[in-house]
């Protein structure tokens, strides 16, 4: 009998006997997650972190996840939205803005590849979410993380868990979503057209540019200053070429860092109490439309700039408007090399890929404007 | 003030892409004014990189 109690009160002490069948479902996914990182390769950089954070947000009892355990602390990152303006400033220190600026013509399509944020909002509105959490559904069809955190803590923080784990998924899971898609509203002639190379843009068009969008965005769309200044602030880093030992750091080893902590603040809010509800099917389905109808709308968008310039440009490009740098780029070149090996679309699909960034910006920000919260 | 209705979610989605398009519009025109810039001679130092290759 004693041994019997000593035996019980071991269990108790352990985690075992609090552990839920909704734990072990969210462990088995965390588990996927990290298998689709490790052996498909799918956005490694995002998901092994955020499936490993999933399987110890459901172990019961963690020291981490208590109030004032290390994961709750990297949280405060997101629920101050620290980490998404850090996260800008990384991505501006790593990018090119030069095949946006040499082609301004494909900036519309940003807006195209956009149509999937209103669809999701409407959807989300008709499930009887409130406008406030139906915006910042909808934003998860910008394909867009930092800007989705950055969305949803103003509008419905109590959806960061559902709305952030949704846009980083899709977003690593997009090689798979997208090409689908984008082969079913081309054609075989339409998905071979050979874009001609985009003009040389020079450092000081590069450099006017950061300052001339920093200032324009932060007159006219307030609520989005912190991430646009903070995007080309680190672009004006990288473009200046005065300060090489900054943009390094802010491209690399500074945007790892946060990047590592973003991602375990994601995973750690995957619990199984909080997480597992009708809603989250709802929002996970809404996200999943919001970025197959969003790739529909760029490809329209492409084929409706391929018609205007008589064939010069590739729908496939459409479909990189809709943000996510450089993730949706990089499907529309594999699928224009699928059906030609010479066709490098990349650079080309930078531009509208680029505009996505700042379309996403603009819509997210004029979603804080206009919904009540 | 708009209402949270669905009529309202789609009020807020036309007027939300009116506006982008707007904005992308106006960030459209910058950037092709932007070589505008090159215009202008400045003493320097060095030779300005071209490396937008």
């Amino acid at each position: 009998m004693i041994i019997l109690n000593a035996l019980h009160s071991m269990l108790e002490a352990t985690s075992l006997i609090h552990l839920t069948a909704g734990n072990v479902f969210l462990i088995i996914i965390g588990m996927v997650m990290i298998y689709l990182a490790i052996v498909k390769k799918y956005e490694p950089f995002l998901l092994l972190p955020i499936g490993f954070a999933c399987i110890v947000a459901n172990i019961p009892g963690n020291q981490l996840m208590k109030p004032n355990g290390l994961f709750s602390i990297f949280y405060l990152g997101v629920s101050k939205v620290i980490y998404p303006p850090l996260i800008f400033l990384g991505v501006g220190a790593m990018t090119d803005f030069g095949p946006m600026i040499a082609n301004p013509g494909i900036m519309i399509l940003g807006a195209f590849a956009h149509v999937g944020i209103f669809i999701a909002l409407i959807g989300a509105k008709i499930l009887h979410f409130t406008l406030a959490e139906a915006g910042a559904i909808g934003i998860i069809g910008g394909a867009d993380g930092p800007m989705a955190i950055y969305v949803t803590q103003t509008l419905a923080p109590h959806l960061m868990a559902q709305i952030s784990v949704a846009a980083y998924s899709y977003m690593a899971l997009m090689p798979l979503i997208q090409p689908p898609i984008m082969k079913w509203l081309t054609t075989h002639d339409e998905r071979n057209i050979m874009m001609k190379q985009v003009r040389v843009v020079t450092k000081r068009e590069k450099i006017c540019f950061s300052i001339l969008i920093t200032t324009i965005i932060d007159l006219l769309l307030p609520p989005i200053a912190p991430l646009v200044t903070m995007l080309m602030f680190g672009n004006l880093l990288k473009e200046s070429g005065v300060v090489d030992r900054l943009a390094k750091t802010a491209g690399g080893a500074f945007m790892d860092v946060i990047t590592i902590l973003l991602a375990l603040s994601i995973g750690s809010t995957m619990s199984a109490n909080t997480f597992l509800t009708v809603k989250t099917l709802e929002i996970i389905v809404l996200g999943l439309v919001a970025f197959m109808t969003g790739t529909a709308g760029g490809i329209w968008g492409g084929k409706i700039l391929c018609r205007l310039s008589h064939g010069r440009i590739n729908p496939l490009i459409g479909s990189a408007g809709i943000a996510s740098v450089p993730i949706a780029a990089r499907v529309s070149h594999s699928v224009a090399l699928q059906e030609n090996k010479y066709n490098f679309l990349v650079m080309h699909a930078m531009g509208p890929n680029l505009a996505g960034v700042f379309g996403t910006a603009i819509a997210g920000g004029i979603l804080i404007t206009l919904i009540p919260h | 003030m708009i209402s949270d209705s669905v009529s309202g979610a789609v009020i807020i989605s036309i007027v939300d892409m009116i506006l982008l398009l707007f904005f992308l519009y106006v960030i459209g025109l910058i950037l092709k004014l932007l070589p505008l810039v090159n215009k202008f001679h400045l003493k320097s130092h060095g030779r300005e990189k071209h490396d937008n290759t």
